[in-house]
C-alpha cells in the first residue's frame, strides 16, 4: 500500500469532520447573541474573561434578575397547568388539573349559563378520564372509588349548576349529562371486572339527573310566573282591563300546569311544562309590547317602565309619569348627560317623583335657556 | 473601530475557523458534543480579547491557544473525579443527530488517534489537516521547532503503522 497515500485519505478524512449545520448555527446564534450583550468597552480591561458571565437570549433582553424569576414561574406554572390539562387521576399533575385548571376556568365562567355549561363540560371531562382509564385497564381498586366519588360530585355540581340557569340551557345541559353517563355505562357496563360501585353510582345519579331536571324546569316555571305576576299587579292601573284578564288567565293556566307536573310522570311532567312555558312566554311577549321590559340575569321580566314606549306608539296611552315614577326612579334621568342634574335640582328642590316628566323637560329647556 | 465592524470581523473569523477548532477540540476530548461546546467557548473568550481592544497579530493561533488552554482545564477537571474511568480510552460520544456515516468516520479517525498518544494526534492534525508550519506548532506547544519537527515524523511513523483503510 503507497504510504503517502494513506496519510493523504486520513487527511481527507480528517477535513471532512465538521461542525454539522445544526451546530454550527446553534453556536452562531449564541455567539451573536454574545457579543451583542457583551458590547464592546474600549480601553475597558478590568473584567476578566472568567468573570463575565454566558450568554443567553435573557441577557440579550437585558432583563435583571427579578424579571427573570417572574418570567420563569410563569412559565412554569402556565407549562404546568398546561401539562396537567391531560392529566389521569392518579397522575402526579392530576391535582393542579383539578384544583388550579378548572378553578380558573370556574372564575372566569361569570354568568349562571356560563356555569352550567362549564360544570357540564367538567362532568364530561370526568367521564372521559374514566374512559380512558378504563381503556388503560386502570379502572379498578381504589382508582374506582375515587372515579366514581368524582363523577358523583361532578353530576351533583352540574345538575345544581344547570338548575340556577336559563331553561333552555338547563336542558340542554342534563341532556348533555345524561347521555354521557349513559354512554359512559354503555362502554363501562361492559366491563366485568370493574368495580360494580362505578355502575351503582352512575346508575343511581342518572335517575337523580333526571328527575332533577324537571324539577329544576318547574322551580324555573314558578319563579317566572312568582314574578310576572308581581310585575302585574304593580301595574294593574296601567294595564287595560281585557288585556290584563287575558294575560292573568294564561298565567294561572301555566300555574296550574306547572303544579299538576309535579305529581306527573316525567314525560308528562316536561309536556305539561313546556305548555306551561308557552303560555309564559305569551305573558311576557304581551307585557314587552307594553313598556320597556327590565330583565334579570335569568331572563326573567322583574319590572316593566311604561314610559318608555317599545312600539313608539303616543305616550299619553300609557297615563301620567306619577304611576311609573314610584318604581323606576330618576335613575334613567340621571344617565342623560343632557339633563344636567344641578339645574334638576334647583327646579325641583328634592327628588320629587312625580314630577320627573316635567323635570327633564324644565331641565332641557334651562339648559338651552342658559345656552342663549 | 465600531462593534458592528467587530462583529462582522468575528463572525468571518467564526466561519473561517470554526471547522477547524472543532476538529481539535475533538481530537482532544473524544466526544462530540463536548467538542462543540467547547468551540463555543473558544470563540467567546476570543470576542473578549477582540471587545477589550487587545492586539491580536494571529487570530487562528491565538484561537488554539484558547482552545488548548481550555483542554488543559477539561483534563484536569476529569481527573479530579475520583471515580471516573481513567484507562486511557475514551468512548466516543456522539449527539445523537449524527449521522451514521459521519459516526462511522470519528470511530475510524478516533480508533487511530487512539494509538497514537495525545500529542502525537495533536500534531499529525496541525501540521497535515491544518497545514501548520512547524513553527507555528512549537510556539503552541511552547517547545522549539525543531523537537516538534522530529515528534512529527515519529507521530507519522506511528500513523502509517496502525492505520488501515478499507
Amino acid at each position: 500500500m503507497n504510504e503517502d497515500k494513506q496519510l493523504q485519505t486520513y487527511k481527507e478524512k480528517w477535513q471532512s469532520v465538521k461542525l454539522s449545520d445544526s451546530s454550527r448555527a446553534r453556536i452562531a446564534e449564541n455567539l451573536s447573541s454574545y457579543t451583542a450583550f457583551h458590547a464592546v468597552r474600549e480601553g475597558d480591561v478590568s473584567r476578566s474573561i472568567e468573570q463575565v458571565p454566558h450568554s443567553t437570549f435573557l441577557h440579550r433582553l437585558k432583563l435583571t434578575t427579578m424579571p427573570i424569576a417572574i418570567f420563569l414561574a410563569l412559565f412554569v406554572t402556565v407549562g404546568t397547568s398546561f401539562a396537567a390539562q391531560g392529566a389521569l387521576p392518579g397522575d402526579f399533575l392530576y391535582p393542579v388539573k383539578t384544583e388550579v385548571n378548572e378553578n380558573i376556568r370556574a372564575a372566569l365562567a361569570v354568568s349562571a349559563d356560563a356555569e352550567a355549561d362549564l360544570q357540564a363540560d367538567l362532568l364530561e371531562e370526568r367521564l372521559e378520564e374514566a374512559q380512558r382509564l378504563h381503556a388503560a385497564g386502570k379502572l379498578r381498586g381504589d382508582t374506582a372509588v375515587v372515579v366514581s366519588k368524582r363523577v358523583n360530585t361532578q353530576v351533583k355540581v352540574a345538575t345544581e349548576a344547570a338548575a340556577k340557569s336559563d331553561v333552555s340551557v338547563a336542558a340542554k345541559n342534563n341532556t348533555r349529562v345524561k347521555a354521557g353517563l349513559e354512554n359512559f355505562l354503555a362502554i363501562v357496563g361492559l366491563d366485568t371486572t370493574i368495580a360494580s360501585e362505578v355502575s351503582a353510582t352512575l346508575n343511581a345519579s342518572t335517575l337523580s339527573t333526571g328527575t332533577y331536571a324537571i324539577g329544576a324546569y318547574q322551580e324555573d316555571m314558578n319563579v317566572r310566573i312568582k314574578s310576572l305576576k308581581e310585575v302585574m299587579v304593580k301595574y294593574q292601573a296601567k294595564v287595560e282591563a281585557t288585556v290584563y284578564a287575558d294575560l292573568s288567565a294564561k298565567l294561572d293556566g301555566a300555574a296550574t300546569l306547572t303544579a299538576d307536573a309535579k305529581a306527573q310522570a316525567e314525560a308528562d311532567a316536561r309536556t305539561s311544562l313546556d305548555k306551561a312555558a308557552t303560555l309564559i312566554g305569551e305573558v311576557e311577549a304581551k307585557l314587552s309590547t307594553l313598556g320597556q321590559a327590565s330583565v334579570n340575569e335569568n331572563g326573567i321580566i322583574t319590572d316593566i317602565d311604561f314610559s318608555i314606549d317599545p312600539m313608539n306608539i303616543d305616550r299619553g296611552v300609557n297615563g301620567s309619569g306619577s304611576v311609573q315614577a314610584s318604581t323606576t326612579s330618576n335613575k334613567p334621568k340621571q344617565n342623560d348627560p343632557r339633563s344636567g342634574g344641578d339645574i334638576d335640582i334647583n327646579l325641583n328642590g328634592g327628588v320629587d317623583t312625580e314630577v320627573i316628566e316635567v323635570d327633564i323637560e324644565g331641565g332641557l329647556e334651562a339648559v338651552s335657556g342658559l345656552a342663549l | 473601530m465600531d462593534q458592528k465592524e467587530l462583529e462582522q470581523i468575528f463572525q468571518e473569523t467564526f466561519h473561517q475557523y470554526s471547522d477547524a477548532i472543532f476538529r481539535f477540540c475533538i481530537v482532544k476530548v473524544s466526544n462530540q458534543p463536548l467538542a462543540e461546546d467547547m468551540t463555543q467557548e473558544v470563540f467567546m473568550r476570543y470576542w473578549q480579547y477582540v471587545r477589550e481592544g487587545k492586539e491580536i497579530s494571529n487570530a487562528r493561533s491565538l484561537l488554539y491557544t484558547i482552545a488548548n488552554n481550555l483542554a488543559k482545564d477539561w483534563y484536569k477537571r476529569k481527573k479530579a473525579l475520583p471515580l471516573e474511568e481513567n484507562d486511557g480510552h475514551q468512548d466516543l460520544l456522539v449527539s445523537v443527530e449524527t449521522s451514521p456515516e459521519t459516526m462511522a468516520v470519528y470511530q475510524e479517525l478516533l480508533r487511530v488517534i487512539d494509538e497514537l498518544d495525545e500529542m502525537d494526534r495533536e500534531l499529525i492534525l496541525l501540521r497535515h489537516v491544518e497545514g501548520f508550519d512547524p513553527k507555528d506548532i512549537a510556539e503552541l506547544y511552547k517547545e522549539s521547532p525543531n523537537v516538534i519537527s522530529v515528534r512529527l515524523n515519529r507521530a507519522v511513523g506511528k500513523l502509517k503503522e496502525h492505520y488501515t483503510y478499507e
